[in-house]
């Protein structure tokens, strides 16, 4: 099964979380390249920047709820606003660590968010997101 | 005619005139030659005309056929035959057929044995007749009166003791009518219970001289037993001394056995009863009043019903009374009325009050129920008790699931993650050959550790602090406070060349916990300070207000401010932190916020990115 190469974002503050993430998404062939943003606000204006570059913007953005500056909600916000003017088509999966109701809830009201995944994400899991894409 | 020897009286003599006044009638039979005079009074008793002759033969018209014609016939031929004297009351029918009662009285005259003039004379007695058959016919009536009332009537000759009674009184007493009657006779005929009081009795008022009414039972021979009530009067010589006792004695068993049937019911009413008057006087009283008053009957009965209500009602119960007459039917009073009623000793008990008319044959009364809600009040007051400390029990509910709901969101983000971090870091490490890596892994395990072990101590600080609300306040001056802040933060100060400027003059001190007093200073200026803005030296205000008897303190400052619309909901959550500083770790203000919970006070704050932020704490 040959699969087509995949750009994968990773928002996240956690920098052991960032670490061990990439180190997993290195592990899966079909990914080809890993970025990773410490926030909304850092994600969001690279986004903004490469709106028209097709080849750098992600296929699939792991997005973390709590985060300093702009947490994933409001990134979510600001990002269902750019989406329309966008070439590529994203997927956008909120990873968090809490298993709080009220925060599933919230992630459910986005319509433009795939699935909610509880922490951590072991390469199976992956394999399987990009299998379905 | 000098042969009647009547005549011989003269007609004008005093006699005459006496029997002409007395409307006594004269006449005179002739034994030998059958002749008969009548007097002018005869005449005018037996209605005849003037030319009337009186015979032997029309003699009989004058008595109608039967029982009196008999009578005057017989009476005449003896006093003739036999020499007798007679004395009638009888019947005349008048010459113009008019009925009269006549008292006839005849006496023959003897000669040598033999009859030869008959005397006599008429007197008209109709009225008296009449008055006697009228009498008769009262008689008859008043008995008839006593035995439908079952009343008799008695007389006592207390000197004789001699006593007499009515008939009726007779048949109340179901003996035959004539038996003599004294004093131990009628003792005889009284319950056995009963006759010390009746003797007693008797003695007071011919002591007292004075009736009182009251009541006794007698027994019948076949062993019945009826209640009479007695009423009299004493009645004295010129020297005031009893001679006599008269009065009524009535048969009031029926009547008595309504009382005590009405009486049984109302004692076995579940209810206070107590029956008044128009007037307010009270009438009857059941047992239940008396156990709820503390009042015997007898206390009560012919006292006003203000006795049993305190003052501050008496307008509110004269107002429901006056209604109740106008209208008299059954009236419960409103349930919110907030009625009350005094006991003998004062004491106050709630009720429920229902007015009912009674009509008798004194008037009418109102029967006033009333039911002792003391429970009910009890119960409606506990309900609002219970009200109130559910509403505070909620609102401590609330304030603890706000804790809870904190907890949630600590454990949720700020624990969970270094956890799932370690156990990601696990898994790399067993899949990861390189020795490097594996190097890097470890200290990476050891930093998350560090975290965690950080996380977790904080979060019993802050746990520690929301269970000891109940620290021991001290007095401290914010002027001091605000010195210690400084030397602790002497070396950022320095570094910032920050200005730190106070107004304390409205309140000086504050009574507070000294240790969180501390840590708010300590926490909000090194937060100004942080998070100062980096195009001019961070200049910081402290200043404490009076508010509503409240001390308020406001930290001010010119730093870099906060998106409060953005972030504001975050604002004091554990390790928030909203900007990309390295220093940041989001826990002071969580701590802090805690710190003012505990003591009850309130922490807020205003601000504009780019000019400053005022945190605002209601000590």
């Amino acid at each position: 099964m040959i699969m087509k190469p995949v750009n994968v974002f990773v928002v996240d503050d956690d920098d052991i979380y960032q670490f061990t993430i990439k180190v997993t998404l290195r592990s899966i062939p079909a990914v080809q390249s890993t970025s990773t943003f410490a926030d909304g606000a850092e994600a969001l204006e690279y986004i903004v920047v490469h709106q028209n570059e097709e080849d750098k913007l992600p296929d699939i953005i792991f997005l973390d709820i709590n985060m300093p500056v702009m947490d994933g909600f409001q990134f979510m916000e600001e990002f269902v606003e750019l989406l329309p003017s966008l070439q590529k088509s994203i997927k956008v999966y909120m990873v968090s660590s809490s298993m709080d109701p009220k925060d599933i809830k919230k992630a459910k009201r986005f319509e433009e968010i795939s699935d909610y995944l509880i922490k951590p994400l072991n390469s199976k899991d992956i394999k399987e997101i990009i299998a379905k894409l | 005619m000098k042969n009647w020897d009547i005549e011989d009286f003269g007609t004008d003599s005093l006699f005459a005139e006496t029997i002409k006044l007395a409307k006594i009638g004269i006449y005179e039979l002739n034994v030998a030659t059958n002749q008969i005079y009548w007097s002018d009074v005869t005449r005018d008793i037996t209605e005849v005309p003037d030319d009337f002759v009186p015979s032997l033969d029309n003699l009989a018209s004058f008595f109608n056929e039967g029982h009196y014609r008999d009578m005057a016939r017989d009476a005449m031929q003896n006093a003739i035959a036999k020499g007798e004297s007679y004395d009638l009351d009888m019947e005349v029918v008048t010459a113009k057929g008019n009925i009269r009662y006549v008292r006839n009285v005849g006496n023959p005259k003897m000669e040598n044995g033999v009859c030869v003039k008959l005397f006599g004379f008429l007197q008209d007695i109709t009225e008296r007749k009449r008055t006697k058959i009228e009498l008769t016919k009262k008689i008859q009536q008043l008995n008839l009166a006593e035995q439908l009332a079952q009343i008799g009537y008695w007389e006592w000759d207390i000197v004789a003791d001699n006593i007499l009674w009515s008939d009726n009184l007779y048949r109340i007493f179901g003996l035959e009518i004539g038996t003599p009657i004294h004093f131990e006779r009628v003792i005889e005929a009284i319950h056995p219970d009963d006759r010390k009081e009746f003797r007693e009795n008797a003695q007071e008022f011919i002591a007292e001289k004075r009736f009182r009414k009251f009541m006794h039972r007698i027994v019948h021979k076949d062993g019945s037993i009826r209640t009479v009530e007695l009423i009299g009067e004493l009645i004295m010589n010129p020297q005031g001394e009893v001679i006599k006792m008269i009065g009524t004695t009535q048969d009031i068993t029926e009547q008595r056995m309504s009382e005590i049937k009405f009486r049984g019911l109302l004692d076995s009413a579940p209810d206070t009863m107590v029956i008044v008057d128009r007037n307010g006087i009270i009438q009857l009283i059941n047992k239940q009043a008396e156990k709820m008053f503390g009042y015997k009957s007898s206390e009560l009965i012919d006292k006003h019903v203000t006795v049993l209500v305190p003052n501050r009602l008496w307008d509110t119960m004269e107002y429901y009374a006056v209604n109740f007459f106008k209208a008299p039917k059954h009236t419960g009073l409103p349930a919110d009325l907030d009625f009350f009623v005094h006991n003998k000793s004062g004491f106050q008990i709630p009720v429920q009050v229902t007015l009912s008319p009674l009509e008798t044959s004194e008037g009418l009364l109102v029967s006033i129920a009333l039911r002792d809600i003391t429970v009910q009040k009890q119960a409606a007051h506990r309900i609002l008790e219970t009200n109130k400390s559910l509403r505070e029990s909620a609102k401590r509910l609330k304030a603890q699931n706000r804790q809870l709901e904190e907890f949630n969101q600590i454990t949720s983000h700020n624990l969970r993650s270094p956890v799932s971090n370690l156990s990601a870091l696990l898994d790399i490490y067993k899949t990861e050959s390189d020795s490097e890596t594996k190097e890097m892994i470890i200290e990476k395990i050891e930093s998350v550790t560090n975290h965690l072990t950080w996380t977790l101590d904080t979060l019993v600080e802050s746990l520690l602090i929301k269970k000891s609300s109940q620290q021991a306040l001290e007095k401290c001056h914010f002027d001091k406070t605000l010195e210690r802040t400084k030397e602790m933060l002497a070396a950022e100060i320095l570094k910032n060349e920050a200005v730190i400027t106070s107004d304390f003059s409205e309140a000086p001190t504050v009574m507070y916990n000294k240790v969180y007093l501390e840590s708010i200073f300590i926490n909000l200026i090194s937060n100004s300070l942080k998070y100062k803005a980096k195009d001019r030296t961070p200049e910081i205000v402290v200043q404490s207000k009076m508010i509503d008897g409240t001390v308020q303190l406001e930290f001010r400052d010119n730093g870099s401010g906060i998106n409060l619309k953005k972030n504001g909901h975050k604002l004091f959550g554990f390790s928030k932190v909203f900007h990309r500083n390295d220093d940041a770790k989001g826990v002071g203000l969580f701590i802090i916020k805690a710190q003012v919970d505990a003591m009850g006070g309130k922490i807020w704050a205003k601000s504009e990115e780019g000019k400053g932020t005022s945190f605002f704490i209601n000590l």
